[in-house]
């Protein structure tokens, strides 16, 4: 079983008390960072230790659940220090691809916790991100997986794990929005 | 080539040391439509590498220049391309993208077609009853391509029944595909998913980019920066170096030496010190099979080549094929997956993956900013007068004769060479 389907099977035993209402004021507050462009506070939603993982698997697949990125070619699949050194780029005069950046507006529902220990829980979510770019709006329909971990600080994202319901990147087809 | 020379696309000059392309070339729609007979149709383009119909049954289907084919091993081994239409009312046989089948069904009529292309039913015994003697007996298959060749363990298709042959075709490009299939002694496989991606532009700007070395450092800058980050420390340098390379028929290459990791098999500091051991063996096997010389070549330098006139082949931080099908004047659909050596360790494999990932692909650091820039290209030669772009970096007009041409890395030799092709196919 892929590592981040695992903890599905899990019998909670011990939980961080997360419940629905608090994961969607975070993942709301996420979103709202992307849409507003707030890249470093979007950065600032990453728990602060250990690994963390931001994926995008790849279009077409039939079972996008089942891929891992180790063995398989994603869209994105970002470490720590890729994810840094993105948004690094990202504010760059020379992002080309953003030079007049994307209009935004992700919306997300059906929110689910599917398992939590005593330090983190698994969420799922449907996500639908409305991406705008001179006169055309193309819309990236999606599974969300995510782990928030309880953390001193408050919530924070470990993992987000986009599985696109796309065929293709058709229309505006480089991903240089976060989903 | 010491006289001008002016067609309605190409205006050179060699005294003067330019090379002009009209931008009609580009925007043009009635262009378009005769360069898919005279050039797309009647040129090798790439298909699928052999792996993806390793066993017999195996099958894929495809789009390439506007044509929707299905590619297969059948049960004796022989590998068959097919117009994707049944040859009834037309219907599409085969609707996956891949797997193993020993027949295709036309789901219509119910019309089946053994692995081969022979239709053996009409649906029912009924229906093969109505139809004339024989008809389930061989003399009815699926069309087949016109032509259908492999180099290295690529497969190539050629719609023009007259075309010369994929080797002569290749020329001087076919030993950058041998160089390929020489990353593992036990063969290569297609590594799973796929990148596929609509630019709005016309298709040969993306060639263009794809062996254009003189972007690098404007369009890259964020990406070069990146590079140099990950190195901090390590007494590494990135410099580039390397040439550009013509093969006639219009094909050609930048080689390039940096150092941005491979798989096979150059160590960076951004792999981690933990699989630098494995990375610098794989070297060696290399180098013991092919030679120093040649393994050297293999493991340390960048091969961005394109096959013309739309294949794409990029030997770098993993082997990334891009077949481009123009869909458009303006508009085309990217097609890009990755090739692996069999016999590549899970360890070696992440760090293929996820080393190229940093560069290549629409969520990469680099393939964005090049399509924004196609983008803005295409757009001003639709919105504006400007009649010609200029190709005349590095030009000099004895290169047009000479075999196996080479340039400076930041050159535009490998833009002319592609350019006399196709100027060359479109007045045939």
């Amino acid at each position: 079983m892929p590592e981040h389907q695992r903890g599905e099977q899990n019998v909670q035993q011990q939980n961080c008390g997360l419940n629905r209402p608090e994961v969607e004021d975070f993942l709301y507050l996420e979103a709202d960072h992307l849409d507003q462009w707030a890249l470093d506070e979007w950065l600032g939603l990453w728990s602060e230790s250990g690994e963390l993982s931001y994926q995008v698997a790849p279009t077409g697949e039939d079972d996008p659940g089942s891929l891992e990125s180790s063995s398989t070619m994603f869209l994105i699949s970002d470490n720590r220090y890729r994810l840094e050194q993105r948004i690094v780029r990202m504010k760059k005069n020379s992002f080309h691809a953003e030079y007049v950046r994307s209009r935004t507006r992700h919306m997300y529902g059906h929110v689910r916790i599917i398992h939590q220990d005593a330090r983190q829980a698994g969420v799922q979510f449907n996500a639908s991100v409305y991406r705008t770019k001179g006169s055309e709006t193309v819309i990236y329909p999606s599974l969300v997986r995510a782990t928030l971990a309880r953390t001193p600080g408050g919530l924070r994202l470990v993992k987000k794990r986009v599985e696109l319901d796309l065929y293709c990147l058709a229309t505006m087809g480089a991903l240089t929005i976060l989903l | 080539m010491d006289k001008c020379y002016k067609s309605r696309f190409l205006n050179i000059n060699p005294a003067e040391k330019t090379f002009l392309v009209h931008r009609d070339a580009y925007r043009d729609p009635e262009v378009f439509a005769l360069e898919q007979k005279k050039v797309l149709h009647k040129s090798w383009i790439a298909l699928a590498h052999e792996a993806e119909i390793a066993k017999p049954g195996d099958f894929i289907t495809r789009t390439v220049v506007g044509k929707d084919l299905v590619l297969n091993r059948d049960r004796n081994g022989v590998v068959r391309g097919f117009y994707n239409s049944c040859r009834h009312r037309g219907a599409a046989v085969c609707r996956d993208r891949g797997g193993n089948s020993k027949s295709f069904v036309c789901p219509y009529h119910g019309w089946v077609y053994r692995d081969d292309g022979v239709l053996v039913s009409t649906g029912s015994p009924e229906a093969d009853a109505a139809f004339p003697d024989g008809f389930c007996d061989g003399r009815t298959t699926l069309l087949s391509v016109p032509n259908l060749q492999q180099y290295a363990g690529f497969y190539f298709v050629n719609f023009d029944p007259d075309a010369q042959s994929l080797e002569s075709f290749l020329g001087g490009a076919a030993d950058c595909l041998q160089m390929i299939s020489e990353h593992s002694a036990v063969g290569m496989e297609v590594i799973s998913g796929v990148h596929e991606y609509e630019i709005n532009a016309n298709y040969k700007l993306l060639c263009e980019n794809s062996y254009d070395g003189y972007h690098l450092s404007s369009v890259h800058a964020s990406y070069v920066e990146y590079l140099v980050e990950t190195m901090k420390g390590s007494g590494m340098e990135l410099k580039p170096v390397g040439a550009a390379r013509s093969f006639g028929h219009g094909h050609a290459c930048f080689e390039i030496a940096i150092k941005a990791g491979r798989a096979v098999a150059q160590w960076i500091p951004s792999m981690g010190e933990k699989v630098r051991e494995e990375v610098e063996a794989k070297r060696e096997e290399v180098i013991a099979r092919v030679g120093e010389e040649r393994g050297n070549v293999i493991c340390d330098t960048h091969r961005n080549m394109v096959i013309f006139p739309n294949s794409v082949i990029n030997d770098q931080q993993s082997v990334l094929v891009r077949s481009i099908v123009p869909t458009a004047y303006n508009r085309m659909m990217v097609r890009a997956w990755t090739l692996g050596p069999i016999d590549e360790s899970d360890t070696l494999r992440e760090i293929r993956l996820d080393n190229m990932l940093s560069f290549l692909g629409p969520g990469g650091f680099a393939t964005p900013d090049d399509v924004a820039m196609l983008e803005l290209c295409q757009r001003a030669y639709e919105a504006t007068d400007v009649e010609w772009n200029d190709f005349s970096k590095g030009f000099s007009a004895e290169e047009i004769t000479r075999e196996g041409a080479e340039a400076d890395l930041y050159d535009e030799l490998q833009m002319r060479a592609y350019w006399l092709e196709w100027d060359r196919m479109m007045n045939a």
